[in-house]
């Protein structure tokens, strides 16, 4: 049949090319959670069909990344920033009668703020503001009983996208994310017509990636570490892949076009690019900040307007690299994961969850952003469209201003059993997902 | 030096206060300045972003003396510009209409802001550097 035959035709166009498109809008396939499904406000977050939440615990404080130990304890940072989030450190918590809800609740580090939560090793890794630690665990112990160790330590001081993110490979090798400490590495910080600094002084100490040892200690960023990759403003979301060994990460895109240059952007455009955008980690890699942004409306990377671009003019193709894929822009991508679990349906496994923390540069046009969304993957790149996995976080339709809303998505992690956790910054609440195909 | 002019200006606490353009127009005017300089960060209500720019509403440099609060937006928070940029750019005028409808839309008491203040404040600042 000619329909079929269609079908399959495009079915081995997309097998034999690798889709390397770019695709950022909106796209509600049957997959995603259904627009005028239910919401419950208690519950604060909205699924798929088949999907269904608890509030797994409410925790005080500005909730970060999270981290599941093999059997099954859930570890969640916390951090404070600009005044916000009345603890810090790590909270450990275990659901002894399997009800979906956190029974055992205890904390560690509580002088430490810190986003970044991974095992490695049987190791928990922690990265603050300035250092990487790594707490060791005496057998089933539920909080380390030693000290932590510092594997890396030395980074700049910095009050802008200050949080260490980090990702750990097959062969110890630890990648951390050091953010950019301004918008735009602008002379003056962010001035209107202000001109951008060429060299950016910025880009030698921060604003990439830097590699260690993650079986070290006090390893120290200026003397041991390894400039990896650069021109990235802050890799919130960074994760190794085991099954194609290598290393993802979204990087949260420039602010403040409009602001900075009436002249060339309207709040509308503004508003929505530049892109997040989504890229493998590769060596020696140049993911241009500052000196451009990638613009998912024109598919094309754009001279940033702080080195002479108008919002049209692109850079050579080829100079920095190309996203896998692009986000619309100031939903702040701050973690990532694959999923690797059974439970979940098979198109889940070896996809891509993205938690969006949501906007704040879309003011005066509503906010958006605030979910988490999957994308599936063929091989090692995006397959296809992108549906919404979880929203309904922020409580209202419209959100005018970030502050108004109830829970901010901000990180997400797998359990043992296939069972995802997702994280909220401004309620400290953290939720279980399981899959019941009801 | 940020310091110790905090103090001084906490110190100076407006006595002899001036005459202030004080009519609906500066509240028009305000608001434009204020949506164009400080909405991004603050918000239209004033109330920030959480963990990322401070709310206005409640704010003691906003409901606190008018001299610290046209110095903390003169300079971007009498700091390395690292989380504000500084706004000595505008002029007196503009920046005692601007403080002047931010202080009456998230301040408590709410009074005016003279563009005498600014420019008192603009010098003392240019002084102190
Ligand atoms: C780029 C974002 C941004 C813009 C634009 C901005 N601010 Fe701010 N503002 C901040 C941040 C961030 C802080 C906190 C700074 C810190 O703690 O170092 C702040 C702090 C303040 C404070 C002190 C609040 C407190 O309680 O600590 C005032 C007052 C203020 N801003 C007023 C303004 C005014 C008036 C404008 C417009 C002329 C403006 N800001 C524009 C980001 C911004």
């Amino acid at each position: 049949m000619y329909c079929s035959g269609l079908v399959v035709a495009l079915m081995v166009f997309s097998l034999a090319v690798p889709k390397t498109d770019v695709f950022a809008s909106e796209v509600n396939t049957q997959y995603s959670v259904d627009p005028n499904s239910p919401f419950t406000a208690d519950l604060g977050v909205r699924l798929p069909d088949g999907f269904k939440a608890t509030v797994y615990a409410d925790i005080e404080g500005y909730g970060r990344h999270l981290a599941v130990r093999d059997d099954g304890t859930l570890y969640f940072a916390l951090t404070v920033r600009l005044g916000r989030g009345s603890n810090m450190g790590i909270v450990a918590m275990r659901d002894t009668d399997n009800d979906g809800v956190a029974d055992d609740i205890e904390r560690f580090a509580t002088d430490i703020p810190g986003t970044a939560l991974e095992f490695h090793n049987d190791d928990l890794y922690y990265g603050s503001k300035t250092e990487i630690y790594r707490f060791s665990f005496n057998g089933g112990e539920m909080v380390p009983s030693t000290p932590p160790e510092v594997v890396v330590g030395g980074f700049p001081e910095q009050r802008l996208h200050e949080a260490k993110t980090f990702a750990i490979d097959d062969k110890n090798n630890i990648y951390v994310n050091v953010g950019a400490p301004s918008n735009a590495c602008m002379e003056e910080f962010r001035t209107r017509g202000s001109p951008g600094q060429r060299p950016c002084p910025q880009t030698e100490w921060q604003s990439g990636v830097w590699k260690f040892d993650a079986d070290g200690t006090n390893q120290d960023q200026k003397t041991n570490g390894s400039l990896y990759a650069t021109g990235i403003r802050n890799a919130m979301a960074i994760k190794w892949n085991d099954e194609h060994k290598q290393v993802y990460f979204l990087t949260h895109g420039r602010d403040a076009l409009f602001t900075l240059y009436p002249e060339y952007f309207s709040a509308e455009k503004s508003a929505e690019i530049p892109s997040e955008e989504m890229h493998v980690l590769k060596e020696g890699g140049d993911y241009g900040w500052p000196f451009s942004y990638f613009d998912h409306q024109q598919n094309k990377r754009i001279l940033a307007p702080e080195y002479g671009g108008d919002g049209n003019e692109s850079v050579a193709v080829g100079l920095y690299e190309k996203p896998i894929a692009a986000f619309p822009g100031h939903w702040a991508p701050n973690d990532m994961m694959f999923y690797t679990g059974s439970q979940f349906p098979s198109r889940y496994q070896d996809g891509a969850f993205i938690v969006f923390h949501g906007s704040w540069n879309r003011a005066p046009l509503p906010q958006r952003g605030y979910k988490v969304i999957f994308i599936p993957f063929n091989e090692d790149l995006p397959d296809s469209d992108w549906e919404v996995f979880a929203d309904g976080f922020t409580g209202t339709d419209v959100l005018e201003s970030p502050g108004d809303a109830v829970h901010r998505p901000t990180g997400i992690a797998q359990g043992p059993n296939g069972e995802l956790y997702i994280s909220s910054t401004v309620s400290g609440r953290v939720w279980r997902i399981n899959y019941t195909g009801e | 030096m940020a310091r110790a002019f905090l103090l001084i200006l906490i110190l100076a606490a407006c006595s002899g206060c001036l005459t202030v353009i004080d009519n609906p127009q500066v509240m028009v005017d305000g608001r434009s300045l204020y949506e164009r300089e400080c909405l991004a960060c603050h918000m239209s209500n004033g109330g920030g972003v959480p963990g990322m720019a401070p709310p206005l509403v409640g704010s003691p440099w906003v409901a606190g003396g008018r001299d610290a609060l046209v110095g903390y937006v003169l300079t971007g928070g009498f700091s390395p510009q690292v989380l504000m940029s500084r706004f000595d750019f505008l002029s007196d005028q503009d920046m005692s209409v601007l403080l002047t409808y931010v202080r009456k839309t998230f301040g408590e008491n709410g009074t005016t802001i003279s563009t005498d203040q600014v420019a008192r404040i603009r010098s003392e600042i240019n002084t102190l550097n």
